[in-house]
């Protein structure tokens, strides 16, 4: 009996041996992401101060970068039915219309631990209410950008071509600090209403929502919740896929598309850089300034107590931790009291999702740890990336004085 | 979700249950050929087909090696050494067939995309149809099917349904679908029924109430545990059978109706945990709201052991429901 109970459970032990169940992980990862998504917002914010003007750039790339994940237009009804309505295993008896944007909007959603319900789905209307968003500290500009998102899977649903037959709001948002999020598509053909523009997604429906109380609300995803995710039609998905997902994916929407964007923002690659890495520093350092976030890392990672507080192996083994909870395999160097090395494969750091490699992640994460370094354990610490350009690079966290730190 | 508040499901409820309602059901089809048709069909499925006339139809359900439920279909015979499955998950059942032929005579393909279907059903469904049709279908008996035309499109029409009404479904070839839709619609409308819109009322609320399932319901399930052993024959072999008798003789789970005493069910989604006593014993498969019951009503697979009447707990907010028979009205 205690080898089977030993057996039920999908964990990963830190560098002290504390094991990290997989929920704990997957919570963890969309979390992270999430941090990493707010920190980029923060550089767009610097480099365009018209919320509108930053917010239609953002919703522009998105869109356009989920339309083209299908291929030209030709190709685009084949990728709905075979990527989609196949991958899916959704029947024959729905229409082939906007119903799709639905049940895919209901799946991401889910499979990023956002936890919800649909609430409505007819052919004329869907209303998708979320409890809870790990992007929540983010802000509205991207609550406007996942609605760019959603018209480009309508688009690639809608049965008029690769026009969409609804308008869509999300007329609650968890960004914006309201109760619930709330995304509702209703036809405009029968609700006589005009086709938007990447602003005017967040108005109020036609419909009366369904407002779900707070008792009845849940925290976790059915992911968390269940083991599993299921639609509508029974089609099930674990948690360890939505898991590898989210590793993958949740990169490509929430930072690279909008990166695009907000690069093109700055005047130049170099001044977007600067910046970036300013910002990502800020926010290392500010992850640890308060004496109980430190203490809290070293009782959640189960850092013994005889190692001291100005042990560098304190921030190798916090990034050993994010390497695992990231799904990025690594191999340990070095693991002592002076320094730590890991050695990762770039492109298993940068390219998440094999085909949308991100070398940014190497220059946030490098800032952000940096960063991490002057106040988790101490000024004298450092942490460094080298041989980036390489095919296999180090991440090192080592004693260094540093007469421009950011 | 439905809410009971929703006028619009509650109008397409009601003209099921009522009058009469049609709306799109078009299934995945599959064409199933050859001399050793009937064999294989004979091996996959747990109902005797060898009993079903040309131009009869029967449900039934294939199991796995573990005599555990992988889908249910209605198996029509079309025609001498010609059978049609209508199967929710047609692209799954062709690799099942695959592997199980073994050297026999057959051929099966995907005939979806030929064959739309549309669903009249209601107490006032026989007058629709013979309102539609070039002859009335009086004398169609349950699960038959006989060719008609509706204005020059030829049709098949077959006695059956997914509401616990008596209903029709019409097969018409894929082009000619927006003619069958526009003369449905009329014919229904002249009897006083509409076109429905809630996908959730003809899915999942109007076959729960009747007690009928989806295939996610039986998820786990061998036939005798989710109330299908009428449809076992076990004078005859077939995949599964030896684990499915074993599961008759010393049931794992059974299938039960939840009826929640809660007025909305927002927090439970599909396969939600049960808990008795605040100790879990199975899922939720999914829960709606009932509009003839005026209730919310969910299937769940629980513990064998678990008895009618027992008052149990669903999800992660602990809404409260009572095990009943899993046929509501």
């Amino acid at each position: 009996m205690l080898k089977e109970k030993l057996d039920t459970r999908k964990c990963f032990a830190t560098a002290w041996g504390k094991l990290i169940t997989e929920e704990e992980a997957y919570r963890q990862l969309n979390r992270q992401i999430a941090a990493m998504t707010a920190n980029l917002f923060q550089v767009m914010r610097i480099f365009e101060p018209s919320w509108e003007k930053r917010t239609a750039a953002i919703c522009d790339i998105a869109n356009m970068m989920n339309m083209a994940v299908a291929g030209s237009p030709e190709e685009q009804k084949a990728y709905v039915n075979q990527a989609l309505y196949e991958a899916f295993n959704i029947p024959e008896l729905c229409e082939k219309s906007s119903w799709l944007g639905g049940i895919t909007g209901d799946s991401g959603d889910e499979w990023e631990n956002m936890a919800g319900r649909v609430v409505q789905f007819t052919r004329n209307r869907v209303e998708k209410e979320l409890d809870t968003c790990p992007w929540d500290i983010v802000g509205s500009e991207l609550c406007n950008m996942t609605t760019s998102m959603f018209t480009a899977n309508f688009d690639l649903a809608s049965s008029n071509g690769t026009e969409n037959e609804v308008a869509l709001n999300m007329c609650q948002a968890r960004g914006c600090g309201n109760k619930h999020c709330r995304v509702v598509a209703e036809r405009r053909d029968v609700y006589n209403l005009p086709k938007q523009d990447w602003l005017e997604h967040m108005q109020q429906p036609v419909d009366p929502i369904h407002d779900t109380p707070r008792e009845r609300m849940v925290k976790e995803g059915q992911c968390l919740r269940n083991g599993q995710y299921t639609q509508n039609f029974g089609e099930e998905t674990s948690l360890e896929t939505a898991y590898h997902w989210v590793a993958q994916m949740g990169w490509v929407w929430s930072i690279q598309f909008p990166m695009m964007a907000i690069k093109d923002m700055a005047p130049d690659e170099e001044e977007f850089l600067r910046v970036f890495r300013i910002v990502f520093a800020t926010a290392g350092k500010n992850q640890f300034i308060d004496p109980f976030a430190k203490e809290g890392l070293r009782s959640f990672l189960g850092v013994p107590h005889e190692m001291d507080e100005n042990d560098g192996r304190l921030l190798g083994g916090y990034i050993r931790y994010m390497l695992d909870v990231q799904q990025v395999p690594y191999e340990m160097v070095r693991w002592t009291r002076d320094e730590t090395w890991i050695k990762v494969k770039s492109e298993d750091f940068t390219a998440r999702y094999e085909m949308a490699p991100l070398d940014e992640l190497i220059d946030a994460y490098e800032a952000q740890w940096n960063g991490a370094a002057k106040t988790l354990v101490s000024p004298e610490w450092s942490c460094v990336i080298e041989d980036r350009e390489e095919e296999e690079m180090y991440i090192k966290v080592i004693r260094k004085e540093d007469l421009r730190m950011l | 979700m439905l809410f009971k508040e929703d006028t619009v499901a509650r109008a397409d409820a009601m003209a099921i249950r009522q009058g009469v309602g049609f709306y799109r059901w078009t299934h995945d089809l599959v064409e199933i050929t050859g001399k050793d048709a009937l064999e294989v069909l004979q091996k996959i499925y747990i109902s005797d087909l060898s009993k079903v006339p040309v131009g009869k139809s029967k449900y039934t359900a294939s199991l796995d090696e573990q005599g555990e439920i992988i889908d249910d279909v209605i198996v029509m015979h079309m025609a001498d050494g010609l059978y049609w499955v209508s199967d929710l998950y047609g692209p799954r059942l062709l690799p099942w067939i695959e592997k199980h032929k073994g050297n026999a005579d057959i051929q099966a393909k995907i005939i979806t995309y030929n064959w739309d279907m549309y669903a009249v059903q209601g107490p006032d469904s026989l007058k629709a149809m013979n309102a539609l049709l070039d002859a009335p279908v009086d004398e169609l008996k349950r699960f038959a099917i006989c060719e008609r035309k509706i204005g020059d499109i030829p049709v098949y029409i077959h006695r059956s349904g997914f509401t616990g009404e008596n209903g029709y479904e019409i097969y018409a070839a894929f082009d000619q679908s927006q003619a069958i839709h526009d003369a449905a619609l009329k014919a229904v409308e002249s009897v006083g029924g509409r076109e429905l819109q809630t996908l959730e009322v003809y899915v999942r609320s109007i076959p729960m109430e009747k007690g009928f399932a989806l295939k996610q319901d039986f998820k786990h399930l061998s036939p005798c545990e989710c109330g299908l052993g009428w449809a076992v024959a076990t004078e005859k072999d077939f995949i599964g059978k030896e684990a499915a008798l074993e599961r008759k003789a010393n049931p794992k789970y059974r299938m039960v109706g939840l009826e929640f005493s809660r007025e909305s069910t927002e927090d439970i989604s599909i396969w939600e945990r049960v808990y008795w006593y605040g100790v879990e014993v199975g899922r939720c498969a999914q829960t709606i709201y009932g509009y003839t019951v005026e209730k919310n009503i969910g299937f769940a697979t629980v513990r064998a052991d678990v008895p009618d009447g027992a008052e149990l707990t669903v999800g992660c907010n602990d809404s409260p429901a009572v095990v009943v028979n899993k046929v509501f009205c």
